[in-house]
This record gives structure tokens, C-alpha cells and sequence, in this order.
């Protein structure tokens, strides 16, 4: 088990720094000097006159005449070391800004995983267990719908009936304990359909299987079947989905911390694009990036806990 | 889409600043927006928008994407690992946050728009398309289509291709909902289409100010979207149990 | 007549609801086990055994119906509550399953799997439960013991995994066993193994068992009587010698001389899907014998000379 994990965290690293590579590629096609953003943003106002020699002076200081490579090179150096560069409107070093800013998108992110797992998986078996049935046609109906909806519409709405006609809930910011709730729901509402759905089918086809059929012939109790035989074989397909949906969970709270200012790394992104801060998007980037494969390599550990196939990998005989 | 443009008596772009803020009524189905834009026309020229990028995206991500799988799947060896790699870094990103530096970088519009969504998924399509293709190597048929003597090119283009294409057009279809709110994600951000375009997205964003005076300016698109987004999913649900009712836990894998 | 009768169906239907209607899997079944006898019931694919085997054991799909009765110990089952069904299941009326490779959990190791048995059914002790596993994977001969309970499904072979579902039929020492196919997909060396063990665990525990098979040589080895079925019909029915010696139904003689060791004489034709059931005698389109009278009138099973042979031939005994 170890072994596979040490494998894992490798593989996990090198993937790492290839989508630090790849963003950081992607960035530097931006059109416009960089020199030029950086004066503009940095030293001085955006009407002020641009001189050559300041030009010049801004490049050699940030390196930005060598080729990309070595830029990079540059970067990952200091990466690896903790230097993640200056933010060049904020002026304070990369990391810091997003360090202070991760535990907030954490809150929110892991408050609407957890709801949304705890609604939609029991959701999900019982329709299985039901399949054809009311529930199932209803519930599949409505999580088709809700995965129609827009998060930020929805993000819009929600503030429309709760803040605006409603008045029972604040709007933005983090100012009483009350303002995760909505921000925390539209996340939530976008994981529900796929969470159900994955359930579901997965939950109808191991209930479909020979192995189920056995435990029922040694005489189990229907709930004993489920409980022992048929959620642990549900498990996996569960938890590398519910992997996957934290992905979309951190592409979503770009949106959803923009509309409800919520201090996250995803608001921060948002105002880093917005303000052409390189190093800054470079940054918040790389450290969703990270959030994501650390939740996938949290689920191929415990896909392999569970599954001996995984871990094992093949007979002895 | 032809329905549409007949249903319009108002021409979308027309700015009347003195109708500006109308409550929906009998003129104006889903009432102004603040330029004294009629929000129903707009909507339904939205809708070519929107359902158009989407379209876009799905076949050109597609077409690139099941290229690279089969290639992949059938090459096999150094290709293969190569190519999944790529695929698989691609995949690290969540979509959002590429398309984001995707457009941070190349600036808005919506030609723009379409690139940075069919670089996000190209790969989801690659790697369901070498999937299937290992899959359909493995089976005995290859093996004698190899044996009688088949050119490789023969073999991807007469038996690789019709068997998987099935299972690509039921993924495909079940995208198209979510490349509608990702493109329209993009446009609210400002990051996509532009002013004055009716795309839905960027008419909420501008009906954001106007929510207490004017709600409609915001609901209308968003409600279109839901309506679109949800008949394209429930299409693609109806193909996918028709076809096979197996493909759809893949597709929501990706 | 010492013994007493265990199970005994009385005018079995077993229908199954498909699309365009209705299937007749099993036709008017009567047949009874008495304790600690074996009885084999042989025929093709597709006609009829296994769905009479899972009636039994009530594990028949949704779409199925049972018209008639199955008594256990005079007692009808397919009446029954499910509530009061299930006490007997795995406890006195068990299984051994086909397809080893499929009805395993693949994520619970394989003692586990035989040990839920025991606790379900005799003691609440997880020791003793092991205990006893490890006895029976001994008695069946699987090598590597006590290593091996720990073992998952994927990392036996097929005849281990068979020999694990043979402990698991057997844990709680139930009155009658269901086996399935026991010796599908093995090659002649594991099947000879796993006959022998089979056969071994009935003496042991006495245990009654309906043996579902296409294998004459299973037949021949474990069970004291047969009976042949074709086309959701018991077409011949007596003990295993005489039958397998004397076969009197034109289809037994066809398929004892269809063995390698006979001839390989294939019989003509092929049997009929359930949906297109021939009019009268349904054997009648590949009998050598079958005249006009075989064509309408659909024949009874009729009593051989010899006691408890009967064979469905209007020409039986002659």
C-alpha cells in the first residue's frame, strides 16, 4: 500500500510541474509587453508617459529579455524554493497573498462537497434500489434540472429572493457567520446532479451483479446485502467522482467568490486576470491546480484501499 | 434557429433609451433592459449565440479530440504515453481555470471564446476515444481484419471508427449542455463575448446593476438557459439510454 | 421409504414476462427429493433447469411467475412470506452458484465470504466461524491454508473459487443444496477435483442436493437419481444406473450416444426456443421414431416396467 502511494505522490509531482509549465506557457502568450503592464501597474500611473529606459530597466530587473525556458527555469527554481514571485499590483509576495486566501475557499468548498454528498448519495441509492419507481423518475427529472442551471444565475437569483425580497440573508463578504450560506449552496447545487447520477447507476449495476444474488441466497436481510456487499463495491465509483467534482467545485468558486466576495483564491484569480498580474495568475493557478491533484490523489489512496485489484494488481496463482 | 428571428418584432441592438426599464407587458414580452432593449429579442438571438459556440466547440473538440484517442489507442507504445500524458496533464486543470488563463492571455471576444472552450475539451473526448479503441483492438476482429491483410488507415477509417462513433455522439450530445453555462460562465465574467453581443451570459452580467429596479433584465436570459441547457441534457439522456444505457456513467466521469 | 420427503413441487410453472409476452420455462414440474438423495437434473441450455433451481431457492427474477407449489417438508415455499422464507435460506435450503468468477464479492476476501455464513446462521463468533471455514477449505483440499482465507477472489483460480463457493453452500450443514453448474468452465482435472469434493461434503453432512448440470459424467459419479429435461419438460425420470443403462426416451438415447465415448452421433436438429414450442410431443421434429400421433397428442410421463423410471413417450416401454 505504501509503495503505491509513494508512486502515486511522484506521478502526482510530475503532473505538477508540467501544468506549472503549461500555464506559465499559456500566460506568456499575453499579448502586450509585459515590461510595459508592469511599469503601468507598478511605478507608475497608467496615463503617465512610458520611456524607453524605463522599459529597459523593468525588463532587466525581471529578467523578461531571456528566453522562455529560463524564465521558467527561473520560476521553478524559486517555486520549489517558496519564491513564487511579487504580485505586480499588490507588491507582496505571491505566496503570501494565496496562503491567506486558501483557508476561506476551503471552508466554502469542503461546507457545499460535504452537503452535497450527504443529499445526493442517499438520493442516489435509494433510487437505485427503486429504479423505475416515482422517486426515481422525480429525482432524476429534478437533478437534470438543476444541472441546467448557470451558478452564477443561480448565485443571482438566490441574492434576488434572499437578500433583495427577502432581506434574510447578507450579500457579500464575510462579515456575519450567515454569509457562507448562499455562496455555500450554489456550489453545492452544482455537484448535486453528477453526485446523484454516479450513485445511481453504479449502485444499479452492482445490485445487478452474481455476487449480490449470492448474498441473498445465504439468506441476508436486504439491508445487510446493501450495507455489506453492495456499498463497498458503489464506494469507488463514488469517491473518483466525488474527486473529479472538486475540480469543478474549485473552477466554480472563481465564479461564486467573485459574485459574493468571498476572499478566496478564486476571487483571487478573477482579480488577477482582470489586472494582468502574471505572477499572481501564475500563482493561483499552479495552487488550484495542486487542490485538484491532491483530491485526486486522495481518491486513487482510498479507491486502492478499497479495490485489492488496484493496489494488488492481478492473481497469484 | 429559424423560428427565431420571426418571433422578433424588436431588432435587438436598437438602443431607445426613452423605453429604457419597461416592465414585461403585452409589447414587450420580457420588458427592456436599461438601453431600451427588447429582452425577448435578445434572448432569442442569444440562443443562436450561445447554442452556436456550443456546437462549435463540440464538434471541433471532438474531431480533435477522438484523432488523438484512436491515434493513441491504436499506435500504442511511446505514441500512446505521450499523447495520454498530454491528455492527462490537460485534465489536471480544472476547465474553468484553463479557459480562464486561455483568455487571460489571448483577450476576450468570442471567437476567443470558442478556442479556450474546445482546448478544455478536446481532452475528455481524447480519452474516451482511446478507451474504446483498446477496447475494439482487443477484440477478435481486428486481429482478422490484420491478418486478411487490412492497411492500417483501413482498418482505423472501416472498423475502429463505426464502432466507437456511437458512444462519441451520446457524449458529445450530453456536452453540449454543459459548453452552453461554461461559454456562458465565460461571458459573465467579461472574459468571452462582448458588449453589445445579446449573449445570455453577458446579459446577466449587465442586468446585474438592475436587479432591484429591474430583475427581469437577468432572469430572462438565465431562464432561457436553463430551459436550453436542460432539453439538450434531456436529449442526450433519451440518445444515451437508447444506445446504451452503460455510456452515460463514462460521460458523467468526465 | 426411510427417509422423509425434503422437497416435493407439485404442477411447477415457471413463467417469465418478456416483451411480446409471455415464456413458459418450466412446464408443469413435478418432482420430489427425499433427504440425503441427490438428485441430477440434466439438459441443454435454455431448458429450464437453472430457472427450477432458482425457483426453489426463490431468487428468480422480477419478471418472473411461479403457478403451482414447491413443498419443503410439506410446507409450501413459494407461498411463503419473504420474512419467513429467508430464515431458511443459506441455513436449510443453500446454494453453490455457477460462475465462480462472478458470484464472489470482489472486494471481501474469500474467508470473510464463507465466514458470514456461519455467523449468519449458527454462531455469532467470529473465531469459530474462521474455524470452521478453515476446516472446509481443508476438507476441499485448497492449498495454502490459513493464508488463503485472506486471499480476494481475483488472486484464486477458477477451480479455488469454485471449491470457496462449495465451503460457502456448505458452511451452515443445511438440509438441501442447489448446485449450479458446479463443474462449468473447469478443465477435466479440476472438475474430477471439485466432483469429488462435492460429493465428500454430501456424505459428510448428508446434505439432500439438486444438481444442475449438462455433464453426464457428474451425473454419473454423485447422484442417485435423474432426471432429464427438455424444453422446460422432464421428458425421463428413475435412478442414475438405470436410466444412464436403460434410457427409454428417444432424447436420452440421443444424448447418451452423442457423448465422446459413444460415438459422437449428434442428434438432428436443434431444441426449440421456448417462444416456438412444437405442437404435441415437443421432441417430436428430431425423434427418429416420432409418427402423426406424436405430432398432436402431447404425451404424459408414462411408467416404465422398472419402479420410479417414467418416460414422456407415447411409445414408452415398448
Amino acid at each position: 500500500m505504501l509503495k503505491f502511494a509513494v508512486k502515486r505522490v511522484v506521478a502526482c509531482f510530475f503532473v505538477l510541474i508540467a501544468v506549472s509549465f503549461l500555464s506559465f506557457i499559456v500566460l506568456s502568450l499575453a499579448p502586450g509587453d509585459t515590461a510595459v503592464t508592469i511599469l503601468t501597474h507598478t511605478f507608475i500611473g497608467f496615463d503617465d508617459i512610458i520611456h524607453d529606459a524605463d522599459v529597459q530597466t523593468v525588463s532587466q530587473l525581471y529578467n523578461l529579455d531571456s528566453p522562455l525556458i529560463l524564465q521558467y527555469w527561473a520560476w521553478l527554481k524559486g517555486a520549489l524554493l517558496g519564491n513564487w514571485g511579487t504580485s505586480y499590483v499588490h507588491n507582496v509576495p505571491v505566496w503570501s497573498l494565496i496562503l491567506s486566501k486558501i483557508p476561506y475557499t476551503l471552508f466554502l468548498g469542503l461546507i457545499a462537497f460535504f452537503a452535497a454528498f450527504i443529499i445526493s448519495v442517499p438520493m442516489g441509492l435509494y433510487a437505485a434500489a427503486h429504479r423505475n419507481g416515482a422517486f426515481d423518475h422525480i429525482s432524476r427529472f429534478v437533478t437534470i434540472f438543476f444541472g441546467s442551471i448557470p451558478n452564477f444565475w443561480l448565485a443571482l437569483v438566490l441574492i434576488i429572493v434572499f437578500c433583495i425580497k427577502l432581506n434574510w440573508l447578507p450579500v457579500t463578504g464575510i462579515g456575519s457567520p450567515l454569509n457562507f450560506i448562499l455562496p455555500g449552496i450554489t456550489l453545492m447545487v452544482g455537484m448535486i446532479p453528477t453526485t446523484f447520477r454516479i450513485t445511481r447507476s453504479s449502485m444499479s449495476e452492482v445490485m445487478g451483479q452474481d455476487y449480490i444474488a449470492t448474498a441473498k441466497s445465504k439468506g441476508l436481510t436486504p439491508p445487510q446485502i446493501v450495507s455489506k456487499h453492495a456499498l463497498v463495491n458503489v464506494a469507488p465509483s463514488v469517491i473518483t467522482m466525488a474527486g473529479l467534482e472538486i475540480g469543478h467545485i474549485l473552477g466554480g468558486s472563481v465564479i461564486v467568490e467573485t459574485i459574493f466576495v468571498w476572499p478566496g483564491i478564486g476571487k483571487l484569480l478573477y482579480d488577477s486576470i482582470i489586472s494582468k498580474d502574471y505572477p499572481m495568475m501564475q500563482g493561483c493557478i499552479v495552487t488550484i491546480s495542486l487542490g485538484y491533484i491532491i483530491a485526486m490523489f486522495l481518491v486513487d489512496v482510498i479507491t486502492a484501499s478499497i479495490d485489492p485489484r488496484i493496489r494488488l494488481g492481478g492473481s497469484r496463482n | 434557429m429559424t423560428v427565431g428571428p420571426s418571433l422578433c418584432t424588436h431588432d435587438p441592438n436598437a438602443v431607445k433609451y426613452s423605453e429604457k426599464c419597461i416592465s414585461p407587458c403585452a409589447e414587450y414580452p420580457f420588458g427592456t433592459d436599461f438601453s431600451g432593449r427588447c429582452v425577448l429579442c435578445r434572448v432569442i438571438y442569444g440562443a443562436h449565440i450561445s447554442i452556436g459556440v456550443a456546437l462549435v466547440v463540440v464538434v471541433v473538440g471532438a474531431f480533435i479530440g477522438v484523432t488523438v484517442g484512436i491515434v493513441a489507442g491504436y499506435a500504442g507504445g511511446a505514441v500512446d504515453s505521450i499523447l495520454m500524458r498530454l491528455v492527462e496533464i490537460m485534465l489536471s486543470f480544472p476547465g474553468t481555470i484553463f479557459a480562464l488563463a486561455v483568455l487571460g492571455t489571448l483577450g476576450n471576444g468570442t471567437i476567443n471564446q470558442i478556442i479556450a472552450l474546445t482546448v478544455v475539451r478536446w481532452a475528455h473526448y481524447a480519452r474516451l476515444a482511446r478507451g474504446e479503441t483498446l477496447t475494439v483492438m482487443n477484440s477478435d476482429y481486428i486481429q482478422a481484419a490484420q491478418a486478411i491483410g487490412n492497411s492500417r488507415l483501413r482498418i482505423i477509417v472501416s472498423y475502429i471508427f463505426p464502432n466507437i462513433i456511437g458512444q462519441i455522439i451520446v457524449i458529445a450530445t450530453l456536452s453540449i449542455g454543459p459548453v452552453i453555462l461554461a461559454g456562458a460562465a465565460l461571458s459573465y465574467l467579461g472574459l468571452g463575448a462582448q458588449i453589445p453581443s445579446p449573449e445570455w451570459g453577458l446579459m446577466i452580467n449587465g442586468g446585474k446593476e438592475y436587479i432591484r429596479q429591474a430583475p427581469w433584465i437577468t432572469l430572462a436570459p438565465g431562464m432561457a438557459a436553463v430551459l436550453t441547457v436542460f432539453a439538450f441534457n434531456l436529449l442526450g439522456e433519451g440518445i444515451g439510454d437508447m444506445i446504451d444505457p452503460r455510456l452515460k456513467e463514462k460521460a458523467e466521469a468526465d | 421409504m426411510d427417509s422423509k420427503i425434503l422437497i416435493q413441487t407439485d404442477h411447477l410453472y415457471v413463467q417469465f414476462a418478456i416483451p411480446n409476452g409471455k415464456v413458459c420455462a418450466v412446464n408443469d414440474l413435478n418432482l420430489s427429493i427425499k433427504e440425503g438423495e441427490v438428485l441430477c437434473l440434466v439438459g441443454e441450455s435454455g431448458c429450464g433447469k437453472s430457472a427450477f433451481g432458482n425457483s426453489i431457492l426463490r431468487l428468480l427474477p422480477d419478471n418472473a411467475t411461479l403457478q403451482g407449489h414447491i413443498y419443503y417438508y410439506g410446507k409450501d415455499i413459494v407461498r411463503m412470506p419473504e420474512k419467513e422464507f429467508r430464515l431458511l435460506r443459506g441455513k436449510e435450503i443453500a446454494c453453490i452458484p455457477q460462475s465462480a468468477a462472478t458470484s464472489l464479492n470482489p472486494l471481501i476476501e474469500c474467508g470473510k465470504q464463507v465466514d458470514e455464513v456461519y455467523l449468519l446462521h449458527k454462531e455469532k463468533n467470529k473465531s469459530a466461524a474462521r474455524k470452521n471455514t478453515l476446516r472446509l477449505f481443508k476438507m476441499l483440499g485448497l492449498p495454502r491454508l490459513p493464508e488463503l482465507a485472506g486471499d480476494y477472489p481475483h488472486e484464486l483460480s477458477g477451480g479455488m473459487k469454485q471449491r470457496v463457493l462449495v465451503a460457502m453452500g456448505t458452511a451452515a450443514e443445511p438440509k438441501f443444496i442447489v448446485v449450479d453448474e458446479p463443474t462449468k468452465g473447469l478443465d477435466w482435472a479440476r472438475k474430477h477435483e471439485v466432483i469429488e469434493r462435492i460429493g465428500y461434503m454430501q456424505s459428510m453432512h448428508n446434505s439432500a442436493m439438486l444438481l444442475i448440470t449438462h455433464d453426464f459424467s457428474v451425473a454419473e459419479l454423485l447422484s442417485d437419481r435423474i432426471a432429464i429435461m427438455y424444453a422446460g419438460e422432464v421428458v425421463e425420470h428413475g435412478e442414475t444406473k438405470q436410466v444412464l443403462q436403460k434410457p427409454q426416451h428417444p432424447y436420452t438415447k440421443g444424448i447418451i450416444s452423442a457423448l465422446p465415448q459413444n460415438g459422437f452421433k449428434a442428434i438432428e436438429g436443434f431444441s426449440p426456443a421456448l417462444t416456438e414450442i412444437p405442437s404435441g410431443c415437443r421432441f417430436h421434429p428430431r425423434c427418429p421414431n416420432a409418427t402423426c400421433e406424436c405430432t398432436v397428442q402431447h404425451p404424459e410421463l408414462q411408467k416404465i416396467n422398472e419402479p420410479n423410471h417414467v418416460s414422456r413417450c407415447l411409445y414408452a416401454g415398448v
